[in-house]
């Protein structure tokens, strides 16, 4: 079960990423929190920075360093305009794979209820 | 874990990659107040890491290969396959060619001077190293296939 979860969120986890600052600029562990609160460890995923190093090398966020209180600056991701159009091809994209598997897993419900 | 050696372990392998130092800088302090606050929530270092948490000099290479800092390195040259196919197709005709005079000069020299093996004879043959003619006497005649004493001419 975890491991399909892991899975599963390894495809998408860009789009997640993309979703959770595209109207609220986060900084890495900020997001990791964001993901959490709605569910989605990582944790046996691997890590988010070199995901977000790959958004960052193709221009598809943002960066800005913010003077934090009492600490280091931190590392504010947004997403870019070229991050919002990928966001939203990835969410068709998303919601078409997510349909296709509703049919046939629904498919294959009705046939053990049967 | 202890977050300082884990970022001075990042900071060595991206110096290793020859990954720039501002950019090292940059995410060696990105990584290292994303660590404190989550040891401040009482996350564990696995949570923000994944897997990595376990190796830093991966973890890093990953970073820094994903996000496009590490210098590529020149690809290797590719030697030409026909040049080589070619030096070794002269090379064996060489030996085989070598072979087969080395091989008739044996065959010729040995003839006259050869006794009927049965009779417990010599053969006379050039040595490859220093060239001279040798003699090889043999010393009993059910033994000709094993026993072979070498005798300067």
């Amino acid at each position: 079960m975890a491991r399909r979860n892991t899975e599963l969120l390894r495809g998408v986890l860009d789009l997640c990423l993309l979703a959770l600052i595209q109207d609220e600029p986060a900084y890495g562990y900020e997001m990791t929190r964001r993901l959490r609160e709605r569910g989605l460890s990582i944790v046996g995923e691997g890590s988010i920075y070199p995901l977000l190093g790959r958004l960052e090398r193709e221009g598809l966020v943002e960066t800005r360093r913010v003077e934090s209180a009492g600490g280091p600056p931190r590392k504010y991701y947004s997403a870019s305009r070229e991050g919002r159009k990928a966001l939203a091809a990835g969410l068709a994209e998303w919601q078409s794979a997510r349909d296709a598997v509703d049919a046939v897993l629904g498919l294959s419900e009705q046939e053990v209820h049967a | 874990m202890n977050a300082d050696t884990f970022v001075e372990e990042c900071r060595r392998e991206w110096k290793r990659l020859g990954v720039p130092a501002e950019i090292a800088g940059e995410m060696a302090a990105e990584l290292r107040s994303d660590l404190a606050d989550a040891a401040a929530d009482h996350v564990p270092p696995e949570e923000l890491l994944g897997a990595g948490a376990f190796d830093a000099p991966a973890f890093a290479a990953s970073w820094a290969s994903e996000r496009g800092v590490v210098p590529a390195t020149p690809p290797r040259r590719r030697r030409p396959v026909l040049p080589a196919l070619v030096a070794a197709a002269i090379v064996l005709a060489a030996a085989a060619l070598a072979v087969a005079l080395f091989a008739g000069r044996s065959t010729h020299q040995a003839r006259p001077a050869t006794s009927p093996i049965a009779s417990g004879g010599a053969i006379v043959v050039l040595d490859p190293k220093s060239g001279a003619v040798r003699r090889l006497v043999l010393q009993e005649t059910s033994l000709v296939r094993h026993r072979l004493k070498l005798a300067h001419p």
